[in-house]
């Protein structure tokens, strides 16, 4: 645990562990993937990957060559008296943690394809969500650019159920999972419109790894979806194995009569996210 | 079984590699993604007009780029790095998914006499085409392990483009020593590793929904 006085040097230490230390449920789940792999090939990439996270941790170096898009998923007390100031430090903790860690340059003009830094129109991603009281609780996640190309919204008829919804989310991850360097995450949204389907795939991402919903119906669907994504083969980085994804984090909203909306956000094995805890008193600390 | 190779490595020695063979390389490489391909491909779209017009003057013949991609292994990599003064530090090295280059890459490996290449998730019939033509080969490298890929270079030869492009897509020349583990998933005899994998899960999928 890290506590500082100073907010935003918190959130910057924040980005700097989530850049540089795998979290220890993604490790444990790496290597509860070894233990069920008997390809050679398979067991060669788990084994890289859990080195690397070693290697990281020790030399202070990010995981990843592509330190992401920052993302910033919010919980914020709508009576906190930081409210005001959350989203302007978060752009500058995203400029301080580009400089000194440092982070690559990843936010590029679509239009120009000037190169910007990490800071830009739009970027840092912020996902706000007001709750009652005065505390604000932020979880950065780094999202790497072949995990969130894999992102998918299909419709499925309301009619087909959620047999239907297993099969949409099914063909979909097994087209995409290769490219999201697998074993991946996989976060579901069910319901709700389109906008709201993806962005609840995209909170159920930030979950503790394989922490299943409250709902059991929703957690039934979660492990009935991660055996046959696993049942694919794929394996890790693509290469055939018994491991493609180390687990599903499903959530739901309503739908409109006509709409079944699913939202499919992945995230690649290495899994950057860290949660910064404000309290009123401005003493933040740093979650594991 | 980690197969040490020497760059450049010969021919035969490319043509020999086989999917499923795991390799580590040692010597120069080239780090190439989406808009040094494209830049890359329009430089030489350039050169083939010109010749064609065969009204160039002396100084506008041949191609226009900062670096020579002849004979060099193309890396699908953004990397990261820092500078200390005027010395780049790489601090992450690891493959981009490959498939996007796929429209750029059976052209461009045509005119540098690219040998193989290094990236991740594999490419399409095009490039697969292209190594069995040329003898070239496809290595897979763990996405994700920058850290590791970092630790192997020792030396940044040039770096071209990185004003323009910025650091990601710019075109890192760099000396490696010992980066792998490679996976050689695509090879000179048409195999091809990824796409067996998918068709496979594709079966097993589609047996368990009938």
């Amino acid at each position: 645990m890290f506590r500082g006085a100073r907010w935003g040097d918190v959130l910057v230490e924040a980005i700097r562990r989530a850049t540089v230390s795998l979290s220890p449920d993604i490790v444990a789940g790496l290597r509860r993937a070894l233990d069920g792999e008997t390809s050679d090939l398979a067991r060669l990439q788990l084994e890289t990957m859990l080195e690397n996270a070693r290697v990281a941790r020790e030399n202070d170096l990010p995981l990843c060559q592509d330190t992401g898009t920052p993302v910033f998923f919010v919980r914020a007390g709508t009576k906190s008296p930081w409210l005001a100031n959350l989203e302007p430090a978060l752009r500058d903790a995203v400029r301080r943690a580009t400089d000194s860690i440092p982070l690559r340059p990843s936010a590029i003009d679509p239009f120009t394809n000037r190169n910007v830094g990490n800071v830009g129109r739009g970027v840092p991603v912020i996902d706000w969500d007001l709750v009652p009281g005065e505390e604000i609780v932020v979880t950065y996640v780094a999202k790497g650019g072949g995990s969130e190309n894999a992102s998918g919204l299909p419709f499925v008829a309301p009619g087909d159920g959620t047999a239907g919804i297993l099969r949409a989310v099914l063909a979909h991850v097994v087209r995409v999972a290769p490219r999201a360097c697998p074993p991946v995450i996989v976060g579901v949204g069910i319901g709700g419109t389109a906008d709201l389907a993806l962005r609840l795939a995209k909170r159920a991402l930030t979950r503790p790894l394989g922490a299943h919903h409250d709902d059991p119906a929703v957690a039934a669907f979660e492990s009935e979806l991660l055996v046959a994504v696993n049942r694919s083969g794929i394996g890790p980085m693509g290469l055939g194995g018994a491991c493609t994804a180390l687990a599903v984090h499903a959530d739901f909203a309503y739908r409109h009569p006509a709409s079944l909306p699913v939202g499919v956000a992945l995230q690649c094995w290495a899994d950057r996210r860290v949660t910064v805890r404000i309290p009123a008193s401005g003493i933040a600390e740093v979650v594991e | 079984m980690i197969r040490q190779i020497e760059l450049p490595a010969s021919a035969a020695e490319v043509a020999s590699w086989r999917v499923g063979d795991v390799l580590s390389l040692s010597g120069v490489i080239l780090t190439a993604r989406d808009l040094a391909h494209r830049r890359i491909l329009e430089a030489s779209l350039r050169e083939a007009s010109l010749q064609d017009a065969s009204l160039l003057e002396v100084g506008e013949r041949g191609i226009d780029l900062p670096f020579d991609p002849t004979g060099l292994p193309i890396f699908h990599c953004g990397p990261l790095a820092r500078r200390d003064g005027v010395r780049w530090t790489i601090t992450g090295l690891g493959p981009t998914t490959s498939a996007r280059m796929e429209s750029m890459t059976p052209a461009i490996m045509a005119r540098f006499a690219t040998p193989f290449l290094i990236g991740k998730g594999g490419m399409g019939p095009a490039t697969r085409a292209a190594l069995v033509e040329r003898g070239a080969a496809y290595l897979a490298a763990v996405g994700g392990t920058g850290a590791l890929g970092a630790r192997a270079v020792v030396e940044v030869v040039s770096v071209a483009w990185l004003e323009e492009l910025g650091m990601p897509d710019a075109v890192w020349v760099l000396r490696l020593s010992e980066y792998g583990p490679l996976v050689v998933t695509m090879d000179s005899r048409g195999r091809d590793l990824h796409e067996e994998i998918v068709r496979a899960a594709e079966r097993t999928l589609g047996n368990a929904s009938r």
